[in-house]
Order: structure tokens, then sequence, then C-alpha cells
């Protein structure tokens, strides 16, 4: 068989020939595709043990953590009577929500103002602001946090106080938010704009009326977004705000929130404040992902 | 008169549209603001540039050309090298994309060609569940679950599997080099998954189901259309993600161990070491006088470095999304 030429073979064998050719190079075809399919399902498996593993621990570690006398009791430094005290995380509730909270007073008329300015200003200068806000969101937080401290702690002698961590954190909302609200911005359609520029109304009252109405289920879920993110931040605010051991809502004091507690229970030497940072872990995690839910909430109510 | 003409209009009728009417008074306050806005921000901007960059130069002027020519960070003396945190950052971050890049655009691809539609957003949305995670609360699973294991069964099972040859070598104690890596990839991935996913949904229909009715397998048209199509936009991702790695502080700052002085530089696996962020968090708590401003210099490499890599990212992206549409 091997010898003889193609042109020798009857045309049914040279049928069979290509038929049986055929069919292993699409088995081939096959064999491949179905490994090829089979690494990605791998990977996808992979993707999924760093999320179960963190869950389980955060879940399992902290769950015991969850009671009212460690959510509203102040921190309680260890000392030689008791080595293993925690107390509770009553201060880094309140100065999460007073430092947070007033972050995102000032943050939101700032992003949503400069979201406008870039959809109705579109010149040189908005252009390069707008790339920088787009950049700022990559950079390194830790920046802003340096930032902070020279332009405020460094002239203030050194003290710390709640209000510096809210202007520090103002640089994680404002960029964040400023693109995601321009996104909802861009994605009001266009008909509707010129509809209601081409019946004389003003590109004020357009963008008031029109523009903003349509788009405020998408702004409201970057600016939760952005809020979540914020909520989370450790380094910006590590050395701008100081710690308060005990609950206070003044933000002219120092102030200690869950992330900075934990960062300061996980590099101390006490194993009981170590343990503890997966109580802190639990509740910051809830905290995120519950404004994260939220945030999905608006947009999915406004597409029914 | 039998036909109205409907393209004249009477002449005292004002075209409407966006710069062809001349601001009344109430839209330029409104154009007024808005300007202000832009201004005050980008104010903010240059400044916040100004202030880093101009803190930095006692910091140059103290170490002078040892930054680059030797190799101990001493914090607080005169005898500070950026090597060890440069080369730190730099071995953690390519670690971290090498786990991270496979796994994440590979994870991507099944999402979109291996997962039911029905399942699809449930699937992604708890892979980037790994996004909102908080970095401190990643320096926690790394210090307090993963330093355990590594230290304990990882390390000495590959220290023994690879008979202690580089990059195995050493001690070990579980922070570290390695670690690192582990955790910043973990934190990365859903990055590249998120944006690659992205990029997958957007090739067109017919691109894909042209390429089955020519009787390719899926296999083959992942290879020969997906990915040459999302070539730039998956690229975008994984430069906007290694921004994020580079930039990474407070994760890497509680499971890298830090910089030892007999030996700085990350040049086995086992090592500990820190990075440019970390270092700052470390290091910032004892911040003083001229000695500190060194931690300025650490902060102006990250700004132009991590700067420029996240601006070219988004580049890349916007450009691959111009693509298609």
């Amino acid at each position: 068989m091997s010898t003889s030429t193609v042109s020798q073979l009857s045309s049914t064998e040279r049928r069979e020939r290509v038929r049986l050719q055929a069919t292993s190079t699409v088995a081939r075809r096959n064999l491949f595709s179905k490994l090829y399919l089979s690494s990605l399902a791998i990977a996808l498996a992979i993707a999924f043990i760093p999320l179960f593993s963190i869950l389980q621990n955060v879940i399992g570690n902290g769950w015991h953590y969850l009671t009212w006398g460690f959510l509203t009791q102040s921190q309680h430094l260890p000392d030689l009577m008791s080595r293993n005290a925690i107390g509770g995380i009553g201060n880094a509730l309140t100065g999460t929500a007073v430092v947070d909270g007033v972050a995102l007073l000032f943050a939101v008329p700032i992003a949503l103002l400069l979201a406008v300015a870039f959809f109705d200003l579109r010149n040189k200068w908005t252009l390069i602001v707008r790339a920088a806000m787009e950049t700022f969101i990559g950079l390194p937080s830790i920046l802003f946090g340096v930032f902070i401290y020279v332009l405020f702690v460094a002239n203030n002698h050194g003290i710390t106080e709640g209000i510096y961590g809210s202007y520090a954190l103002c640089f994680i909302i404002v960029p964040v938010s400023t693109i995601n609200c321009l996104a909802a911005l861009e994605s009001v359609p266009k008909t509707l704009i010129e509809a209601g520029l081409s019946l004389g109304s003003r590109p004020s009252r357009v963008m008031w009326r029109v523009v903003l109405p349509v788009a405020r289920p998408r702004i409201l879920t970057g600016l939760f977004l952005a809020f979540a993110r914020s909520v989370g931040e450790t380094a910006p605010i590590l050395f701008v705000i100081g710690v308060s051991l005990l609950p206070t809502y003044s933000l002219t004091t120092s102030q200690s929130t869950l992330p900075t507690l934990m960062y300061n229970y996980l590099t101390g030497s006490y194993p009981s404040q170590r343990t503890a940072c997966w109580g802190i872990a639990l509740v910051l995690m809830i905290t995120v992902l519950a404004l994260n839910l939220i945030s999905r909430i608006f947009v999915a109510r406004s597409s029914k | 008169m039998s036909s109205v003409d409907i393209h004249s209009q009477p002449s005292n009728v004002v075209t409407a549209g966006r710069g062809r009417t001349p601001p009344t008074s109430s839209d330029r306050w409104y154009q007024l603001v808005l300007w202000a806005i832009a201004i005050f921000v980008g104010v903010i901007v240059l400044y916040f540039v100004y202030l880093l960059i101009s803190d930095s130069i006692p910091g140059w002027q103290l170490a002078g050309w040892d930054f680059f020519t030797t190799s101990r960070w001493l914090f607080g003396t005169s005898a500070v090298s950026a090597w060890p945190l440069i080369l730190g950052t730099l071995v953690s971050t390519m670690l971290a994309l090498l786990l991270a890049v496979p796994i994440g655009i590979g994870s991507a691809l099944a999402i979109v060609f291996l997962i039911p539609r029905r399942l699809q957003l449930l699937v992604s949305s708890l892979i980037e569940l790994l996004a909102v995670v908080p970095s401190i609360v990643y320096g926690v699973w790394g210090a307090l679950v993963l330093a355990h294991w590594l230290s304990s069964t990882g390390q000495p099972w590959l220290q023994s599997t690879f008979h202690g040859s580089w990059p195995f070598n050493g001690a070990y104690v579980g922070y570290g080099i390695m670690l690192g890596a582990v955790v910043l990839g973990v934190m990365i991935m859903p990055i590249i998954t998120a944006i690659s996913r992205d990029v997958i949904v957007a090739v067109p229909r017919e691109l894909i189901e042209g390429a089955y009715s020519l009787g390719a397998t899926r296999g083959q048209v992942i290879r020969k259309v997906i990915l040459p199509n999302c070539k730039s936009g998956i690229t975008g991702a994984i430069v906007l993600a290694t921004g994020r790695a580079l930039g990474e502080t407070i994760a890497l700052a509680t499971v890298l161990g830090g910089v030892t002085n007999f030996s700085p530089f990350p040049d086995r696996l086992f090592a500990t070491g820190s990075t440019l962020a970390a270092e700052i968090a470390i290091d910032f708590g004892q911040f003083t006088g001229s000695q500190g401003s060194t931690l300025f210099c650490l902060a102006v490499m990250l700004l132009v470095i991590v700067g420029s890599i996240t601006y070219a990212g988004r580049s890349i992206i916007r450009r691959s999304q111009r693509q298609f549409s």
C-alpha cells in the first residue's frame, strides 16, 4: 500500500483513505480542544482556592468575636494583669463611621461637579485633569498619606487628627467616583440631550433636568463602589489619624479606624491581638460587601 | 405655495446646541462653576506632585549616589540605598505576574466559554469579590494562615524536592518574597480576569460564528480568533495589574518580613525583603528630619513608575475598546 501511488488506487480506496485521514485530524483537533478547555477549567478552579480560603478563615476565625461587647466596648491594651485582654472595637467603629462619612461628604460634590465638568467642558485643561484622575486611581494610596502628612500633620507639630484621614480618603474616593460618574453620564442617550437642547433649554438645565436624573442609578452605584473601596484603605490614613483608644465622634482628635486598628494589631507583638484581627476582618468584610451589594441594587432596580 | 420647505427656518429661531448658543447669564455661572472645580482639582494634583518632589530633594542630597550604588537600607542613617527595595519590588511583582497572568486569563476564558450563560455573572462576581477584599485582610490572611502553612509544609517540601538547589535554598520562616508573591498574585488576579472578560465578551459575535461555521473547534476559536483580537485589551489588563502590584503597600508590609542587612537582596525565593511602597509604610512612623526625607525619594520613584504604568495601561485599554465600536 505504501509503495502504490495515489493514482493507482481505485476511487473507493482513495475516498476511504481521505475519510480516515479526515477523522484522525478531527479526532486530534477535538482532543487538543478538550485539553485546552480543561486547562482553562483548572485555571478557574485554582482562582477559587484563595477566595474560599480567605472566606473560610475570616468567617471561621472571626464569627465568635461578633458579640455586642466586642462591637461596642473600647479597645483594651494588654497589660501585666491581663495579657489577653482585647476589649472591643467600638473606638474603631465610631472612627470609621466619622472619618469615612466626612470624607464622603467632602468627596461627593467634588466628584459630581468634576464629572459634569469633564462631560460638558471638553477642552485641553479638563482632558489633562481627566488623565490625572485616571492615573490617580492606580497610584499607590500611601502617596496620598505621605502628601497629607506633610501638608497637615507636619505643619501641626506632628499632631494627628481624624479630619486629616478624611482629607486623605478624598484622594481615594474622588478619582474613582469621578471616572465612574463620567461613565454614567456618558451612558445617557445622546438623543435625549439633543432633544433637550433643541427645545431651547440651556446646557445647565439639560444637565440638571435630563442627564442627571437619567444617570442617577449609575451615579449612585459609582459613588458607593468608590466609598466601599475607601472604607478598606489603610495606607493613606495610617500616619495621619493616629490612635484613639476611646470611642469619639470628634474629628479634631486622633482617631482609630477598622483598617488601622487591624494593622496595629497585626504588627503588634501580642498573640491575642493578632487573632483578634480575624474578628475585625469579618466586620470590615461585612461592611465592604454590604456597600458593594447596595451599590448593585440601584442599577438592578432601574433596569427592571 | 403648496409644499413647505422643511429645511428653511425663520431667521428669528436660534439654533440650540452645545457651543452654538451664546451662553446666557445663568449658563455663564454654570460654566464658571465647572471651570472652578476643574482648576481646583488640577491645582491640587499639581501641588501633590510638586510637594512630593520638593520634599524629596534633601533626601537625594543626603544619600547622593549611594542611593543607587551601595546595597544597605539602614533607615535613619546616611547609609541608605534603594536597591534592596527596588529589587524587592521588581522580583515580587514579576513572580506575582507569573502566577496571576495565566490563571487570570485562563479563568476569564473559562467563564466566557465553559460556564453556562445564566451562571456567568455569578461566577465572575465571585472572582471579582477578591478585588473588593481590603488589602489589610490579605495581610492578615498571608501573615496568619499562609505564612504558617508555608513554613510548616510548603517550603520544607520544596526544599527537599529540589534538594535545596537555587532558588529553594537557605533558611525559611514563611514570611518573605515567596509569600509576598503569592499574596500579590491573588490580589492582582481578579483585575486581570475582570478586564480580560470584558474584552473577550466584546469580540463581535460574527467573528466567532464564522470560525465555528468553518469547522473550528472551541480551542481553535479561542486561540485563533479570541486571543489575537483581545491582545491589546489583555495587555492593558496586565499593565494595570502590574501597576497595582508595584504600588501595593499594606499587605506586603505585613508579609514580606523586612530587609535584613546581612543579605539585603531578594536573591532566593525564601529570602525576606521589602518593597518601595511597603518600606514607606514601615518606616514612616520613625520619620525624622532630613534622614526621614529619603522616604520621599522612594515616594517620588513610586509616583513616576506607577503613574506612567497606570497611564499607559489605561490608554492601551481605551484604544482596544475603540477597536470594535
